[in-house]
């Protein structure tokens, strides 16, 4: 049906591919030893305000650019298309792609969930007098995520699935994280799942049912990939996980809390005390294939992969824990 | 209306050209004009008067008057005005890049029948997609830069800008060919003196509606999630609850669109003075 | 039966078959070259026509004749997608043409209205879609309305621009017979504005695909947008783009019944375009 469409956009993704990604090929090695990598964000992550502050990637000879990207699915894009060397995506989003076909491999771990007993870092909220009170209570009710089929939703309905409700009775909306809390307390959806640190000051007027990612196994929240021919080619994909684990190690170190939290104020314009009081998802630069695993098993579960893929060959092996 | 013969005359006086002075020697009543001020000041105090009342929320629709004030920041805003220029960056180039190859190509396409009418069933099926539907996959292909505006705006435009150019070779006069071609001119100069300035009024229809096509997609594409251009400012402050911004930002973004569209009817009237007939009907 | 009874219909669809031939082949050609394209350059992005296909039969067709050969998923997406899609367009052309009518045919409300009109339509529609959402909430009265809204616009034009560009001749013609209003109305004015206010709904439907689409890519949870956002994320590229094939046979299909409707309103029309140029 849609053939001149092709003609369009296949000459025309060949035509601007060529002018404008074709420089990001591969890594270039500076004249000072350093290779130039680009790396893909989706605003202020805390160790790359932290390794670009305090110099970690350029200890293992890297030269860090930031490029923003949309969403998972598209740093996945930028990976391929070699826009971006490392995509920074979530575990499923990962697997997903994996799954897919695509040429890549994950070469660490950033963000784990954190588990009890640590504060939870998620929530699925509610307005504060809601009648909702338990996850029994979300049975054919609207709950908005930030993507659909992401990982919002899919721990979310594995969250269900354990208390007993059927994930295809919820219906799941996707929202912007700052429309979601005006929407539950204007009541055009009842529940939404994100972060307490995406709560902004809107604390007091809604409580969580749970932490669906507490109730959880370890997730991998976020991970990076990037593409197999780039992962071939040199050591640059060890030396950005050695850089990840640094600087995971060194933020797990009490002593450089407050720093950290200053870094990250810097970037994101709020109070340091701020970042501080929220509660924070783990950090872990290794990567569990048992884990990873089971997250795959999940999404089989809620029919979103057809059958679980063989995950051996997709983690580096410098990257295994 | 206050009988058919009323009516009549109204219909009638529209024949002649419009404008105040005219209207005015007529009837006496109020020009074009001042009637269309009238307008627009009723909008603005039935709006103010809808918040006033307290039907919708100021949370969700702003005060006329701050909306406007708002605007004004806006324009003298160099970060807003840097977006602007952005989005306009993206409508230029996709209107280049349409052009440059719908245009060459529906000439070819309208001149030869035996490419007419096969070519016509792919353009229908082509343009038959709405360019929204491929967003997600010029995300994932383009990112989120101009690139993708441009790539989505191009596919939205293409459509319009070939099929008005083969149409307008196709209804070129078959006497003026034949006169053309009795007098010996050759196919250079056919083409050029009998073909082009023939189907120019046609081409030029299409590139008006290209036009306004190509600034709603590019400004759709940053709604939905691109990282520069005007739309962006608008859902940053659709983020930051600010309405007042985010009305002021919509109201300015019409008004771009409206002056692109007279700027652009005022170049096809001096650059194609004999389409006069074409340019009925289109919107 | 005699032979030449049957040799007829036989040299008949021969000639549909010539016909069909000398206009598709290039659609097909196309075809061609996007599966050979697709399979040489192994893009993940653009599978290969057969794939397309393959997942368009899979995804959108079933082989119960109780559902009319409709799959579940086509139920579940493409129904509610259709409804909206006819609840907003038949609310924009009822709106267009019953307020173009009225603005062509009195003067000053033409006056009055035409920049605010002008303004509304270059207002892309997508920027409402938050203030939409707050004020029909996540529920399908927000798709139509922005449908409606944006449908609206070329309807309202078109019939305007109609009354207002009836021959003077005929009005003139009109006046000497000394008319009745309603028989103005229904043998002067409709006739007249007919032809510009079916160009502005075939306008419009172009659009309500569009905006069909863009409302649901958000704050959906269900549609043929919503279809794709979550096939997109997915990584179902061949699924993906069976929706955008769903998607064009659609605009075909109402390009078509279009064209019939106007062939037949419209036959005494001298100038009628077997199709408009203008689409998003």
């Amino acid at each position: 049906m849609n053939t001149r469409r092709t003609g369009a956009v296949v000459a025309l993704a060949a035509l601007l591919f060529t002018s404008a990604c074709g420089g990001a090929e591969g890594a270039a090695d500076n004249a000072d030893g350093t290779t130039k990598v680009s790396v893909t964000t989706f605003g202020c992550e805390i160790w790359n305000t932290w390794a670009i502050g305090k110099g970690v990637y350029s200890k293992h000879r890297l030269d860090v650019e930031l490029v923003r990207s949309g969403g998972g699915s598209a740093a996945v894009a930028a990976v391929l298309s070699g826009a971006a060397d490392f995509g920074y995506v979530n575990g499923y989003t990962a697997i997903n792609a994996y799954n897919t076909g695509f040429p890549i491999q994950m070469v660490s771990g950033v963000n784990v969930n954190a588990l009890p007993p640590a504060k939870p870092a998620q929530g699925v909220f509610v307005g504060k007098d809601s009648p909702i009170k338990a996850a029994a209570d979300l049975a054919g009710k609207k709950i908005a995520v930030n993507e659909i089929n992401g990982i919002n939703q899919i721990v979310t309905a594995s969250w269900l699935k354990a208390n007993g409700v059927e994930p295809d009775s919820v219906s799941f909306v996707a929202l912007p994280f700052t429309e979601q809390i005006p929407a539950v307390l204007s009541g055009r959806v009842d529940a939404a799942q994100l972060g307490y640190s995406l709560l902004g000051n809107n604390n007091d007027n809604v409580r969580s049912l749970a932490d669906p990612f507490a109730s959880n196994d370890k997730i991998y929240i976020a991970t990076y990939v990037a593409a197999k021919s780039f992962v071939g080619k040199g050591d640059a994909a060890k030396r950005f996980h050695e850089a990840i684990t640094e600087t995971a190690q060194q933020l797990n170190d009490p002593a450089n809390k407050d720093e950290a939290f200053k870094l990250l104020s810097e970037c994101q314009k709020v109070p340091a005390e701020t970042l501080a009081a929220q509660p924070q998802n783990a950090l872990e630069a290794a990567v569990d294939v048992a884990a990873l695993d089971r997250m795959a098993q999940q999404m089989v579960d809620l029919k979103m992969l057809q059958k679980k893929p063989d995950l051996g060959p997709f983690v580096t092996d410098f990257a295994r824990s | 209306m206050a009988s058919d013969v009323h009516v009549i005359d109204q219909v009638e006086a529209d024949a002649r050209p419009t404008g105040g002075p005219v209207a005015a020697r007529r009837w006496g009543p109020t020009p074009d004009w001042v009637l269309g001020v009238a307008g627009v000041v009723t909008m603005f105090v039935l709006w103010d008067l809808v918040v006033r009342a307290g039907a919708v929320s100021v949370d969700s629709l702003p005060y006329p008057a701050d909306t406007l004030q708002r605007a004004g920041e806006l324009l003298v805003d160099a970060t807003f005005l840097t977006e602007v220029v952005q989005t306009l960056w993206a409508w230029l180039l996709a209107m280049l890049v349409a052009s440059a190859v719908g245009i060459p190509l529906g000439l070819l396409l309208g001149y030869f029948s035996a490419l007419y009418r096969p070519s016509s069933s792919v353009v229908h099926a082509g343009r038959s997609i709405p360019s929204s539907a491929f967003l997600p996959i010029a995300i994932l292909m383009f990112g989120l830069g101009t690139q993708m505006k441009v790539s989505l705006a191009i596919y939205a435009i293409f459509w319009p800008i070939l099929l008005n150019s083969m149409y307008g070779v196709r209804d070129t006069e078959p006497l003026m060919l034949a006169t053309g071609r009795s007098m010996g001119w050759t196919r250079t100069r056919l083409l050029t003196r009998v073909v082009l300035p023939s189907a120019a009024p046609a081409i030029a229809t299409g590139l008006r509606v290209a036009s306004s096509t190509a600034l709603i997609v590019v400004l759709s594409a940053e709604l939905l999630g691109a990282t520069n251009g005007v739309g962006t400012v608008i859902t940053t402050y659709q983020q930051a609850q600010r309405p007042d911004f985010v009305y002021a930002g919509i109201l300015l973004v019409g008004l771009l669109g409206m002056g692109l569209y007279y700027g652009f009817n005022l170049v096809e009237r001096l650059v194609v003075p004999w389409g006069q007939a074409q340019r009925e009907g289109g919107r | 039966m005699s032979g030449q009874a049957l040799s007829r219909p036989i040299a008949t669809s021969a000639l549909a078959v010539g016909r069909g031939v000398r206009s598709l082949w290039l659609l097909a050609l196309l075809l061609v070259v996007w599966e050979v394209a697709a399979r040489m350059v192994g893009s993940l992005f653009v599978p290969p026509v057969s794939q397309i296909f393959g997942a368009f039969v899979d995804t959108w067709l079933s082989a119960s004749p109780s559902s009319l050969f409709l799959s579940s998923q086509f139920r579940a997406d493409v129904l509610p997608s259709l409804v909206r899609l006819g609840l907003g367009y038949g609310a924009a052309t009822v709106l267009g043409v019953g307020l173009g009518i009225l603005i062509g045919v009195w003067r000053p409300a033409g006056a009055f209205f035409n920049p605010l009109i002008r303004l509304g339509m270059s207002v892309p529609v997508t920027a409402l879609l938050p203030i939409a959402i707050v004020l029909f909430g996540i529920t399908s009265g927000m798709n139509v309305f922005l449908i409606a809204l944006g449908c609206l616009w070329p309807i309202l034009i078109n019939t305007y621009d109609g009354v207002r560009g009836i021959d003077r001749t005929v009005v003139t013609a009109a006046r000497s017979l000394r008319l009745t209003r309603r028989r103005y109305f229904l043998r002067v004015l409709l006739p007249g504005a007919s032809p510009a206010i079916f160009a502005g709904m075939r306008i419009s439907i172009g659009i309500a695909l569009v905006l069909m689409v863009i409302s649901e890519l958000y704050a959906a949870t269900a549609g043929l947008g919503f279809y794709i956002v979550s096939q997109q994320r997915l990584f179902q590229f061949p699924q993906l783009w069976s929706a955008i094939v769903l998607l064009a046979l659609l605009g075909i299909l109402f390009n078509a019944i279009f064209a019939l409707v106007e062939r037949v309103l419209l036959r005494w029309h001298r100038n009628v375009r077997p199709d408009s140029a203008e689409s998003h």
